[in-house]
């Protein structure tokens, strides 16, 4: 028995609204699997490169950076391993990010007529472009496996922890994601602020350039959950060394945090945006 | 749960909508923030620049009943429907469902254009709640239904309009749902597929499924539902038979402003008054169907002689011509008289018509001088209690072939066709 009344979750208590969720997130799984095929299959039926362009994007910008950094223009502290395995890995990174936040971001603008029209679990909108980033992730890293062979980098042993290492990152992406996709459902202008913000952090973070030992950006990074929610994954990966714990704690706290946060409002927002769409 | 209660309850339903884009931008974000920190909201009272989309609907429909809902355009068919399916909250008033929806308020949502349609039939079969071993179950009997053949390896973005809704409709109705919704759906097909469909609607609940069914088909509705709600401006006018709220529907329809004649003023002929006589010569506006009807039609010919025709015509009450009759041609002097037409057996059945009179010149429709039209209601009449299954009223003589069948009754039956 269904019952649809206003203000329902409110007299029926806020737990009853996390069971709700997570009765939606179990019965969505399929729809969500079924959908990442259809984006997936979709996605490189009619490129001539296909899956390719996973690569061609992160290659091309680190292959800049390289060139700036030989060329002398862009100075960088020696980190421990060659530059260009530092700046391709660190990219990765933030490729997973900026490619989750985006990617939820635009869900509910694209389904716009679907979600208007059918009743179906709306989380699972969120599965496909999560399961993209993550397949487009493992291309990347075969990227970066490659380009540490031909340096003869080694990976500290302790690399294996990577997936737990990229769990936090992944949780402030979609979780950021889903807040920015219903918000671009009502101000139409938020997807254009939004690649604007992701750009202007890619170059602000210290993602391709090891952290200033002064200045505005180190003063300002120090408060960045994303520096550390990238620098600490690499150091690991690299050195096996787990620097900055408490902000790395804290920055995961926030990024759980953020995640529920964005889930809850996905949830209860998206009935309100059903009717603006 | 207990058979006897509706398989939908809907109570004093009410839903605003917002007129400006920046209100509803606003109005919005402050209903999400709102909601998010877990604030009651009082979505009773209207805003500046809303207005209620459906106000204070109440109805039930119980199980195995199929319900149609009419009603001009915005009247809040949609809205409803949508609430039905838990797409829209309501912002007064409850609704409960007893029951698993299935809808098909727009066929083909959700297919991507790039994909072939057995894929299609697999994301959609999902998108509408069924797992893939479900599907599979379904997947031969989708495709027969459709009649798609071997297209259904091909991208859907190849597909024709028809086989585009042909496949999303097998998909919905083979989803099998306790109650089935649709939205006006079925306008799309070609006339073989419209019947496959309502044939597959009948099978559907003759299993046991409810149905709600929004269409601007009068024909359709009368002849699938049990019941009809009519709405208008958002409020429920009629709940009842189907017949009763196509005919309060008519009523409500504002009469088809056609006039392709000339204007009055220029016309070199006018029709100056027109009424309905009964066999005993009385004025009447209502009449029985198979009976004679007289219509009398006075005109004003103006300083020449004109040639032309006297023309009699039956519309649907929203315009649509049922038949016309031309009168042989004929020579109006100047000035005023009558024409009178006599109808021998009148051959609609039950229904709000309009009756047109007007005059014409030799090369009739192309030619029209100058009409008028009156409201022309026909009753049941005795004979004719139930005009469900048709418009007109046709003689039929029935004549049994050898002694197998025997008449039980010596009134014979009333047929429409």
């Amino acid at each position: 028995m269904q019952t649809y009344r206003p203000n329902k979750w409110i007299d029926e208590g806020l737990s009853c609204q996390w069971v709700q969720m997570c009765h939606d997130l179990r019965r969505s799984l399929e729809l969500g699997w079924r959908l990442f095929v259809r984006d997936f299959s979709a996605k490189y039926r009619q490129s001539l490169l296909g899956a390719a362009w996973v690569v061609i994007f992160p290659a091309f910008t680190v292959g800049v950076f390289v060139l700036l950094n030989q060329s002398g223009v862009l100075q960088v502290r020696e980190s421990g391993v060659p530059y260009p395995v530092f700046a391709l890995f660190g990219l990765t990174l933030w490729s997973l990010f900026a490619g989750l936040v985006s990617a939820i971001a635009g869900i509910v603008g694209q389904a716009g007529s679907l979600i208007a029209k059918i009743h179906f679990p709306r989380i699972a909108l969120v599965h496909s472009p999560v399961l993209s980033s993550l397949a487009e992730l493992a291309v990347r890293l075969a990227l970066v496996a490659a380009v540490m062979v031909y340096y003869g980098v080694r990976p500290h042993g302790s690399f294996v922890l990577l997936p737990l290492l990229l769990l936090p990152l992944c949780c402030l992406a979609i979780g950021t994601g889903m807040a920015f996709s219903i918000l671009g459902g009502v101000f139409r202008d938020l997807p254009n602020v939004l690649s604007l913000l992701l750009t202007v952090m890619l170059f602000a973070t210290p993602v391709m350039y090891p952290m200033p030992d002064s200045g505005l950006l180190c003063g300002l990074n120090r408060f960045n959950p994303l520096y550390y929610l990238i620098e600490v994954p690499r150091g690991v990966f690299f050195g096996g060394r787990l620097e900055y714990g408490a902000a790395y704690a804290w920055s995961v706290l926030l990024s759980l945090a953020v995640l529920l946060g964005g889930w809850r409002f996905y949830h209860v927002a998206m009935n309100r945006i059903v009717e603006k769409l | 749960m207990r058979p006897l209660e509706p398989i939908i309850e809907a109570e004093n339903l009410s839903k605003k909508f917002c007129r400006g884009l920046k209100q509803v931008m606003i109005y919005g974000a402050c209903d999400v923030a709102r909601d998010f920190f877990g604030i009651r909201t009082d979505t009773a009272h209207l805003r500046s620049g809303e207005f209620w989309a459906l106000r204070e609907a109440g109805f039930h429909v119980e199980r195995g009943e199929v319900l149609g809902i009419i009603g001009p355009n915005g009247s809040g068919k949609s809205t409803l429907l949508k609430m039905l399916n838990g797409i829209y909250p309501p912002d007064e008033g409850q609704i409960t469902i007893r029951g698993r929806v299935g809808a098909l308020i727009e066929i083909g949502a959700g297919f991507h254009p790039m994909l072939t349609g057995r894929e299609n039939v697999y994301v959609n079969g999902a998108i509408l709640g069924l797992t893939k071993k479900q599907v599979d179950e379904r997947f031969d009997r989708i495709v027969e239904f459709s009649e798609i053949g071997d297209f259904i390896d091909s991208p859907v973005r190849h597909y024709s309009t028809g086989m585009y809704v042909r496949l999303g409709f097998a998909i919905a109705v083979h989803c099998d749902p306790e109650i089935l919704l649709v939205d006006e759906v079925l306008a799309v097909g070609d006339a073989r597929f419209f019947n496959k469909c309502t044939n597959r609607i009948r099978e559907l609940t003759e299993r046991g499924t409810t149905i709600v069914l929004v269409s601007h088909n009068l024909w359709l509705i009368q002849t699938l539902c049990d019941r009809v709600v009519l709405l208008n401006r958002g409020r429920i006018v009629k709940t009842g038979a189907p017949v009763d709220c196509a005919f309060a529907y008519a009523e409500l329809e504002p009469a088809a402003a056609e006039h392709t004649g000339l204007p009055a003023e220029q016309a070199p002929i006018v029709v100056r008054h027109m009424d309905i006589r009964d066999q005993s010569g009385n004025p009447a506006s209502v009449v029985e169907p198979d009976a004679p009807l007289h219509v009398r039609v006075g005109y004003l010919c103006r300083e020449r002689t004109v040639r032309g025709h006297v023309f009699l015509r039956v519309t649907t009450s929203d315009g649509y011509p049922l038949y016309t009759s031309y009168s042989s041609a004929m020579e109006f002097p100047p000035g005023e008289g009558a024409v009178k037409a006599l109808v021998p057996a009148f051959s609609l059945l039950r229904g709000e018509y309009r009756l047109w009179a007007g005059i014409c010149g030799e090369k009739k429709e192309a030619e029209r001088y100058h009409e008028r039209q009156m409201k022309l209601t026909v009753n049941p009449g005795e004979r004719f209690p139930d005009s469900r299954y048709g418009v007109f009223y046709n003689r039929v003589e029935w004549q049994v072939e050898g002694r197998r069948v025997s008449r039980i009754n010596a009134r014979p039956n009333m047929a429409a066709g």
